[in-house]
């Protein structure tokens, strides 16, 4: 069997069950997200007359306090869910890795000062950082995609990084630079992508972990008002949780599902991705 | 069954080691190998990468991973039967019949022990004694092996190359062994370390009256230091024979090629041959002579029939067609080469 | 006599070490002088050897040259120019590695495993300008054939789907194909099986042949050196020992070292009785220097003039040997 490296890769993705799972799961909301319009499901702003229903034919999910049918809005939410984690976990991803590439190749003063603003993102807290900003410049939703990603990103610059120090030796650099490659090339068409597969395989983790930030916030009611997501949904069925549990139960049941089948398919990926794979 | 009694150390018939791959493949590592080591005999062990004499050598000192399997074939030292030993059969034929000259000082020595101590453990592993005496065994063959006393207390990565060799041959020789298995214990040294080791061990081999299996790639060094020579070929036998004999009169296209590729620094500056072609992929189900993809006089019954062993002198056999034919003599690869 | 391509003028590279041991020893910083002084001329069209053991400093050496480190001291001119100070230079630079290039040694790891053979080659002409895709075709398909590579076999391969030997070829057609007029080959086939070697070393012939390149062939291997190389240069710790024609070195060798190297390297004909000079001792370790003539201590021949003043090469018939005996 001569595979080639994507076809062996695939292959040894494919044999990870739980990861690909998450990866249907994943894929599955993702799904849900983008097509969501022309889904037959009820309008989520729709007010009816049957507030606080549980789960019915009519209702899948039953209705939240003014009548909206829960199983929409919770569909609803995947979109804001995924946009955040997608979006954040790559901005983080992006950043880390020219951060952490930069540092690692150049050495020298470049990498000490780069380390040490690392360092000091690195024990902030993240979760009040954010509502720090939030709280100060507004909670529109792509700020906190942003500041979620601005947050997040040192542990990706300390894998590149990390990685970035060991190739630079690698002798296929050294001839690259003996056959008068900038250093920008070197380091972003040759470190960068024979370096970055345990950035990938953390950042998609790292989208998990964007979605329960989100949720955090909107739970919080420090998310955007203007968008359904499952923190916000949560929230809205705090106070009547006792007499009806369905409001607050269902997002947060997706919400968990979301993040388990992420975190499966990045454990599952970062298996593969393991440095082993990529050597001969 | 041994049949010259007591001459006769190690006898191999048939041997074939295969390994599972994980693609549910099999590669046939070792595929039919069959060979004798008397006592006193200094047998070279020749072939490329690939070709199976590293796993043969793991085979015979049972060292194998867990994916590797015997298919068939029998193993006889002294009469016992080694393939059939049970562990603890196993751990008295490992280092007191038959030990083993690593490569590297890596596969061997553990870097957070001295070495002092790595050999006296060893040793004591074997034989039940106290510490002392262990102790002055090993000084004794840090004497044998050149190695000045003091460096018993010495980590390994405080030793040159040439000594960590050293500490290796010592190792090798605690427990009296009767045969030597060396896989390329010079590889990685340089040429003037490598020719004192080299040196040394023969020399040890000689006075304590032992055995010696030769693993190498390099022709020049078993040319040497063995008076007998076993050419591999993608797994299979090519040609042995005494050294002398394969030398002056090669018998398989492989081992003329092998020979012409080998640089003589004080031979004519001839050009040096090179081979075309790559070794076979012993996953896949081959038929035939292994080299007859690269072989110049290759035929069509080559590619269907196994070649048959082709006495030709003595010891010397070789496993062609064609061996010994007239017109099989010395061809000219360098022509091919063109 | 040809023209001298490489002038090498008291280069030296000293490396400053930084363990706690080292500064115990000496006062102040403690350095390996892994090239220590050492002069050579590199001539037009020739394929000079430099042989030594490991640690010898000839890896150093080539990268110096190639300019891929910068000399503590010296000065290297090629072609007239001074290239020393060119390292800070980045147009400067990227014009000299269109004619001065490297050839490493290790096959399986010269190759970016993410690049196809033909996105390898096709790195070097595009950093030079060259980005059309018919004549980047044009270009790669002409160097493969060069170097004995079929191009519809092997274009779009991964380098893990080719053999040792060819993933070599590849490496030597990336370093050409920009035609360069010298090429450094740091133990190019030193991870070869052996009978893929010679198709190396042919082909390195043959390239001196088609393009006129100049070769600096470096190894640790004599015999395979012999067979290639015009000249020869020795190497012991640091310094250069010996240089000569082949000839002379294999045949005839003066230094002390040389004939100890030469009468090392094992034979491979059964009859053949080599007597080997032995050699006692080890080669120092690189922080402790000895003093004099490096090579006193292991020396037969050694004198008291050898163990206080470091010998210079001399002219001796048209070679250079650094011996005081």
């Amino acid at each position: 069997m001569n595979l080639t490296r994507k076809g062996r890769f695939i292959h040894e993705l494919a044999k990870q069950r739980m990861a690909m799972t998450g990866f249907f799961v994943v894929c599955l909301f993702f799904l849900i997200a983008v097509f969501l319009q022309v889904l037959p499901v009820p309008d989520p702003f729709a007010l009816s007359l049957h507030p606080f229903h549980l789960p019915s034919g009519e209702h899948w999910m039953g209705t939240d306090n003014l009548g909206r049918d829960l199983f929409s809005r919770v569909l609803w939410g995947t979109r804001a869910s995924l946009l955040v984690g997608v979006l954040s976990a790559g901005l983080s991803g992006v950043t880390g890795i020219i951060i952490g590439g930069i540092a690692g190749y150049y050495g020298g003063w470049v990498d000490d000062l780069l380390s040490r603003i690392t360092d000091v993102f690195l024990v902030m807290p993240i979760f009040f950082l954010l509502i720090l900003i939030v709280s100060l410049f507004g909670s529109h939703i792509f700020f906190v995609i942003f500041s979620i990603g601005l947050v997040t990103w040192p542990r990706n610059a300390r894998i590149m990084r990390a990685q970035a120090l060991a190739l630079k030796k690698r002798a296929y650099v050294t001839a690259a630079i003996g056959s008068g490659a900038s250093s920008f090339r070197v380091l972003f068409l040759h470190v960068v992508p024979n370096g970055v597969s345990p950035v990938i395989a953390y950042t998609v983790i790292l989208i998990g972990q964007a979605v329960l930030v989100e949720a955090g916030l909107s739970f919080l009611g420090l998310g955007d008002p203007n968008v359904i997501s499952w923190g916000q949904l949560i929230r809205s069925g705090q106070q009547s949780f006792a007499s009806a549990w369905w409001i607050s139960f269902f997002p947060g049941l997706m919400l968990l599902v979301m993040v388990s089948a992420v975190n499966f398919f990045g454990d599952g990926l970062s298996v593969v991705l393991n440095p082993r794979m990529m050597r001969r | 069954m041994a049949k010259d009694g007591n001459n006769t150390l190690l006898e191999v018939h048939d041997l074939r080691m295969h390994y599972r791959l994980a693609s549910g493949a099999v590669l046939k590592a070792v595929d039919g190998v069959t060979f004798s080591i008397k006592r006193g005999d200094k047998l070279g062990l020749i072939g490329e990468s690939g070709c199976g004499k590293t796993s043969l050598a793991m085979t015979l000192m049972g060292l194998l991973p867990e994916n590797a399997f015997i298919a068939e074939g029998r193993i006889f030292f002294e009469d016992d039967d080694v393939l059939s030993f049970s562990p603890g059969q196993w751990r008295e034929f490992r280092w007191e019949k038959v030990s083993m000259v690593f490569q590297s000082a890596m596969n061997a020595l553990d870097p957070v022990y001295r070495v002092g101590k790595q050999l006296t453990d060893v040793y004591r592993l074997h034989r039940k004694c106290s510490k002392e005496e262990a102790m002055k065994h090993v000084e004794s063959l840090f004497h044998l092996t050149g190695l000045p006393v003091s460096r018993l207390s010495s980590y390994p990565h405080e030793l040159s190359g040439g000594m960590k060799q050293r500490v290796i041959i010592a190792m090798s020789l605690l427990c009296n062994p009767s045969l030597i298995i060396a896989d390329e214990p010079t590889t990685g040294l340089d040429v003037i370390i490598q020719e004192q080791i080299m040196r040394e061990i023969v020399s040890l081999i000689d006075q304590l009256e032992l055995s010696m299996l030769l693993v190498s790639h390099d022709v020049s060094v078993v040319t040497e230091t063995c008076n007998r020579i076993l050419v591999m070929y993608g797994g299979k036998v090519a040609e042995s024979g005494d050294i002398v004999d394969v030398f002056n009169n090669p018998s398989h296209p492989y081992t003329m090629g092998l020979l012409e590729a080998f640089p003589n620094i004080h031979g004519p500056v001839k050009g040096l041959v090179a081979l075309p072609g790559s070794p076979p992929n012993l996953a896949l189900d081959l038929v035939g002579c292994r080299f007859a993809p690269r072989c110049p006089r290759k035929e069509a019954l080559c590619e269907e029939e196994d070649p048959p062993e082709t006495l030709l002198h003595g010891n010397h056999v070789a496993f062609c067609h064609f061996a010994g034919e007239p017109g099989m003599k010395w061809i000219n690869y360098r022509e091919l080469n063109g | 006599m040809d023209k001298v391509m490489v002038h090498i003028d008291n280069i030296v590279r000293h490396f400053p070490v930084k363990s706690s041991l080292a500064a115990l020893f000496s006062r102040g910083q403690a350095y390996v002088r892994a090239v220590d002084n050492v002069s050579l001329e590199i001539r037009e069209r020739e394929i000079l050897g430099l042989a030594g053991e490991s640690g010898c400093g000839k890896s150093t050496l080539g990268r110096l040259l190639a300019l891929l480190d910068k000399p503590t001291q010296g000065v290297i001119r090629f072609e007239g120019t001074n290239i020393t100070d060119m390292l800070g230079q980045r147009r400067r630079l990227k014009e000299f590695r269109k004619k001065v290039q490297m050839i490493l040694q290790d096959p399986y790891e010269s190759l970016d495993p993410r690049f196809t053979v033909h996105d390898a080659i096709s790195e070097p002409l595009s950093i030079h300008g060259i980005r059309s895709a018919p004549k980047l075709q044009d270009r790669i398909e002409k160097m493969l054939k060069v170097v004995g590579l079929s191009s519809n076999d092997v274009l779009n391969k991964y380098p893990h789907e080719l053999s040792g030997g060819q993933r070599q070829r590849v490496s030597i057609a990336r370093a050409m194909v920009l035609e360069p007029r010298f090429v450094i080959a740091d133990e190019p086939v030193s991870m070869l099986d052996v009978s893929v070697r010679a198709g190396i070393l042919k082909l390195f012939d043959h390239l001196r042949q088609q393009f006129g390149v100049t070769c600096l062939f470096i190894s640790h291997d004599i015999a395979v050196v012999r067979h290639l190389c015009d000249r020869i240069a020795i190497m012991y710790m640091g310094k250069i020992v010996e240089v000569g024609t082949r000839d002379e070195i294999i045949n005839t060798p003066m230094h002390p070292y040389t004939m100890a190297l030469i009468s090392a390297v094992p034979v491979p004909d059964p009859q053949y009785k080599r007597t080997s000079v032995p050699l006692g001792g080890e080669v120092p370790d690189a922080l402790r220097v000895p003093s004099g003539c490096r090579f006193h201590p292991r020396c037969r021949h050694a004198e008291k003039i050898c163990r206080s003043e470091e010998p210079e090469l001399k002219d001796k018939g048209g070679r250079r040997v650094a011996c005081f005996t």
